[in-house]
């Protein structure tokens, strides 16, 4: 049951990525995001396969280590995003400005 | 072209403002004597900043929104390349620099030849400077040091006057109050020949009231380390 509706949930996700444009790097991510939700539904124990090889011990917590570093890339994805529209902002409320240059 | 403008040719000051009603008209009185042409950019003030400005006949550059100091420098700097400015002061709104010190600047850039000169409070003494204030600016000046390499006595101060050549080359991209370091770098970088000269700064209420707070060091600091970073 859970996986049905977890299955269903990843693929509403790409459907909703595939509607929109995306850059190269960014569909790539989405693919390996899709891929790996996939897989875990189906074979649930494949997290604790490769976390065993790696280490880790236990499957929930190397999906939360990745799901960590995914967090923080997004955030910083997010933080320049941010930082290049706010140069922007400035570069036409600057040109606007100048052109309306007021004097009595 | 009257007496003043002649004695100084393509001298603009740049006067950035947010919400400086209640000091713009005293600053731009004083200004008056020493400067032929002023620029007040407001930097989206929601009083009436740019009405008195304009009343006192200076040029009123309008941001729509506001974007921080470091935006209004530029902004006010481009506008005065753009009316081809020989030099550029950069003079805070609040009231607290001498309009004499732009005589000053002008006379020392020109005794040196050089392409920036940078107002300090250190060299000449401000004995009204708040303890805690110094003490801040202290840490400005060695944190200066240690990340540009410039030999000042002063860090933040808004007093500054640039060639053109220099205002050129310079490109503010801190929006906000990072942008004192920013240009200190900038000097640094582009091996820019700099004097510092002494200026009186008159630390009122008002200014007080209007300076930074010791939480935006924190917030200039972040600035810069991220700036240092996406270099």
């Amino acid at each position: 049951m859970i996986g049905s509706i977890l299955l269903f949930a990843i693929i509403v996700f790409g459907m909703y990525v595939a509607s929109h444009r995306l850059s190269g790097v960014q569909l790539l991510a989405a693919i390996v995001l899709l891929a790996a939700g996939i897989t875990l539904v189906v074979w649930p124990n494949a997290a604790t396969y490769i976390a065993i090889r790696l280490n880790v011990g236990r499957g929930a917590d190397l999906v939360t280590y990745f799901a960590i570093v995914g967090g923080l890339f997004v955030t910083a994805n997010f933080y320049f995003r941010f930082k290049r529209q706010e140069q922007q902002l400035v570069a036409v409320v600057r040109e606007l400005a100048i052109r309306n240059a007021r004097t009595r | 072209m009257d007496a003043r403008e002649r004695r100084k040719p393509g001298l603009w000051v740049v006067v950035p403002a947010f919400n400086e009603a209640g000091s713009i008209a005293n600053v731009l009185r004083g200004l008056g004597a020493h400067a032929p042409r002023i620029v007040v950019v407001d930097d989206g003030s929601s009083d009436r900043t740019s009405e008195i400005a304009l009343g006192m006949r200076a040029v009123v550059v309008r941001h729509s929104v506001n974007l921080g100091q470091g935006a209004a420098l530029q902004t006010g700097i481009d506008f005065a390349l753009a009316r081809n400015a020989s030099h550029i002061c950069t003079f805070d709104a609040d009231g607290q620099h001498d309009p004499e010190s732009i005589e000053t600047m002008l006379t020392t850039i020109g005794a040196f030849g050089a392409d920036v000169a940078l107002g300090s409070r250190f060299l000449a003494g401000t004995p009204q400077m708040p303890a805690l204030r110094r003490f801040i600016l202290r840490l400005a000046v060695r944190f200066t040091r240690f990340q540009t390499g410039l030999q000042l006595t002063d860090a933040h101060n808004g007093l500054r006057l640039f060639t053109r050549s220099a205002a050129e080359r310079l490109r503010i991209n801190q929006a906000g109050m990072a942008h004192a370091s920013e240009i200190l770098a900038a000097i640094a970088r582009l091996r820019l020949r700099y004097v510092e000269v002494p200026t009186k700064v008159a630390y009122t209420d008002y200014s007080l009231a209007k300076g930074q707070r010791l939480a935006n060091s924190v917030k200039i600091l972040f600035d810069l380390v991220y700036a240092a970073w996406t270099r």
